[in-house]
């Protein structure tokens, strides 16, 4: 009788960096028949620690977290523990976090607004290896399949920055070639890191020499 | 429709730019009104230079006919000769007449030459016929004789006593030199000078100053009208860059916002549906303390998410500060950091009241800085206490922001100023006089100094 309650119970660790969420989830998802929250841990480095020592079912993973973001620990708790069942949950709808997590292995993609009944039956069904899709995350994936992305939309400037950014001149340089101000220059670099997904320099010149030739131009 | 309401309905345009190009800039007029000023300056520098030169041109004129009348009495008409004529010698006015007939009409502009007694009588005038008749002596030729001085004038050649020079042209130049007689008093002598040294003077400054004018007036105007392009294209390019600042930085304020909003509230909201979701099982379960404590987290959570809400109303509108109070928008700041699980505390001296007696500008100027200062921890320190200090001096503000980051290593390049984030808060202080300072060592924290002049 034991045997059978354990192997029914389903151990989660919850992972998100928002305290109030993982509170919730803690309160919901304890509250579940055969669903049992091992740990509720705010870091992608905890959640390691954690996993090493308590080898959950399935992992609650957040994907907007500081320090070693989302994706980086779903990849690493994948290496380290490969049998993991990962259910993404996170307000992210972006395709690009979507197509990536599901290469990388994720079991399960839930937006954090899913209601409480189907976040319960989706804990479930990645414990038992399926894979619950949020059914507007499914859409999306139908509509571009083999990981086309929609194109990145630049505006004309941000794409002759991105240009001279990939021959790899300094702000200042820049500047003087579009005839505009320093300060203008980064607040274009500040929003176009936000609008291709990257959060510094370098990443942005690798990313431009990647794909800028397959951007989309406005106007 | 309803016909009946045809008749009563009014109707308005509100826009109708249906068939109109257009064009990404509307059309510029600011050259064209500037070509056309320079040129209508230009015309009215030129055309009051005519006519001043024309006044020169006559009064110089008339001066030169002056002294060379004066210079004809004295060479023609010595004080004996005065005396002769006074007395109607013949042989004296037959000799005057041989010199005027002979030297001065003809080869010189003078074209009549009469000696007036002072009693009014003709006693010489090459129009032989004249001589010996009398006319009133006119208001120039007594001020001549009274004040010893010769007079000129342009006349019209109205008087009677000119009737005889009509034929030179209906305007002469009249000279009137007194002379004196040998034996006491004086004669008058009168020279009628053909206007055409008028006209030439006229004709020679006019042709001088064109040729000024051409040159000079041209040249400064088109210097000035260079210039003034110079800076209108250099006010445009100015105006455009300050725009696509504004468009850039607003657009990265709008991202950070949503960012904040998405952060904050949502998440908060998004935590809050699970705590109830999680009380409501508590509940069917009968675990009514259970449901109680979350209830009690899930309300926490809602008062959270509007402090993060109020944030954002303030960042979208400033002036709500006013409305929500220095202290509480201050304190909304912070909220990103709490949720974030860093430790924020807020002291504002010497009373959280500062905003009572404090200019509306400075409160939200302040409010900005708290906001960069605390955005900047968010984006970098990693910290896990931020102390906010606001204190209001005499003549100063200071806004003091410590972190327990991971602090900055400003001896590594690429560490200037832009790149610690801090740049706008730079030209806030600039703008009042006041200064930024930072205190800063990688795992040591920050610590960063805002001083505003009140």
């Amino acid at each position: 009788m034991t045997t059978t309650q354990s192997e029914a119970s389903t151990r989660v660790l919850l992972v998100d960096d928002h305290p109030t969420v993982l509170l919730g989830l803690r309160s919901l998802l304890s509250a579940a028949a055969n669903v049992d929250v091992i740990d509720a841990v705010t870091s992608g480095d905890e959640c390691l620690r954690v996993l090493q020592q308590h080898a959950p079912d399935v992992v609650v993973l957040d994907l907007g977290m500081p320090g070693p973001g989302g994706l980086e620990t779903l990849r690493l708790i994948l290496e380290a523990a490969p049998r993991t069942a990962v259910l993404v949950l996170t307000a992210s709808t972006d395709v690009r976090d979507v197509t990536e997590a599901i290469a990388l292995g994720a079991s399960g993609y839930l937006l954090k607004d899913t209601d409480a009944d189907h976040l319960v039956a989706a804990v479930r069904a990645a414990s038992r290896g399926e894979a619950p899709l949020d059914p507007r995350i499914a859409r999306y994936l139908i509509r571009s399949p083999e990981s086309a992305p929609p194109k990145v939309v630049l505006t004309r400037r941000e794409h002759d920055v991105m240009m001279l950014l990939r021959e790899g001149l300094s702000n200042r340089l820049i500047a003087e070639r579009l005839g505009i101000q320093e300060k203008t220059v980064k607040a274009y670099l500040s929003n176009l890191y936000a609008n291709i997904g990257v959060s510094e320099r370098t990443s942005a010149a690798i990313w431009a020499s990647q794909n800028l030739d397959d951007v989309v131009v406005r106007r | 429709m309803p016909q009946v309401a045809q008749s009563s309905r009014s109707h308005l345009v509100l826009a109708d730019a249906r068939g109109t190009r257009l064009s990404r800039y509307q059309r510029d007029w600011t050259t064209w009104r500037l070509v056309v000023g320079s040129l209508l300056a230009l015309c009215l520098m030129v055309g009051f230079g005519l006519v001043v030169g024309a006044r020169l041109a006559e009064r110089q004129a008339l001066v030169d006919a002056r002294r060379f009348t004066e210079m004809l009495a004295d060479t023609f008409v010595d004080p004996e000769m005065a005396r002769k004529l006074l007395e109607h010698d013949q042989a004296a006015r037959n000799q005057l007449d041989v010199v005027v007939r002979d030297h001065l009409v003809g080869n010189t502009e003078v074209l009549r030459i009469k000696v007036w007694s002072p009693a009014g009588e003709v006693l010489y005038s090459n129009d032989l016929t004249e001589v010996g008749r009398f006319y009133p002596l006119s208001d120039h030729k007594r001020t001549a004789l009274t004040s010893n001085t010769a007079v000129e004038e342009v006349s019209d050649l109205s008087d009677s006593e000119s009737r005889s020079e009509r034929p030179f042209g209906s305007q002469l130049i009249e000279v009137y030199d007194p002379v004196p007689s040998q034996g006491g008093g004086r004669i008058l002598f009168e020279a009628y000078l053909s206007y055409d040294r008028v006209i030439q003077q006229r004709e020679a400054v006019l042709s001088t100053l064109v040729g000024l004018a051409l040159v000079g007036f041209v040249a400064l105007a088109a210097v000035q009208l260079a210039i003034g392009l110079m800076n209108m294209r250099w006010l445009r390019r100015r105006q455009r860059h300050v725009d696509e600042h504004g468009r850039a930085s607003a657009e990265r304020d709008r991202r950070l916002l949503a960012r904040n909003l998405h952060d904050g509230p949502v998440q908060d909201l998004v935590g809050t549906a699970y705590v109830v979701e999680g009380a409501r099982s508590a509940m069917r379960e009968g675990n009514v303390t259970r449901a109680d404590d979350l209830l009690s987290a899930a309300s926490a959570s809602l008062r959270e998410s509007v402090q993060g809400l109020r944030a954002g109303i303030v960042e979208l509108h400033p002036r709500s500060i006013h409305q929500v109070g220095f202290a509480q928008a201050v304190d909304d700041l912070a909220q990103p950091l709490r949720t974030r699980g860093v430790a924020v505390s807020v002291e504002i001296l010497p009373s959280p009241e500062l905003d009572r007696d404090l200019d509306a500008e400075m409160v939200e100027v302040a409010h900005l800085c708290v906001k960069e200062l605390l955005r900047n921890v968010i984006r970098h320190a990693e910290a896990s206490h931020v102390d906010v200090r606001i204190e209001r001096g005499e003549e100063s503000l200071t806004i003091l922001v410590h972190d327990d980051g991971r602090g900055m290593d400003t001896t590594a390049p690429g560490s200037e100023q832009g790149h610690l984030g801090l740049e706008a808060l730079a030209d806030i202080a600039t703008g009042h006089r006041g200064a930024v300072e930072v205190w800063t060592a990688p795992g040591a924290g920050t610590e960063v100094r805002v001083e505003l002049a009140l």
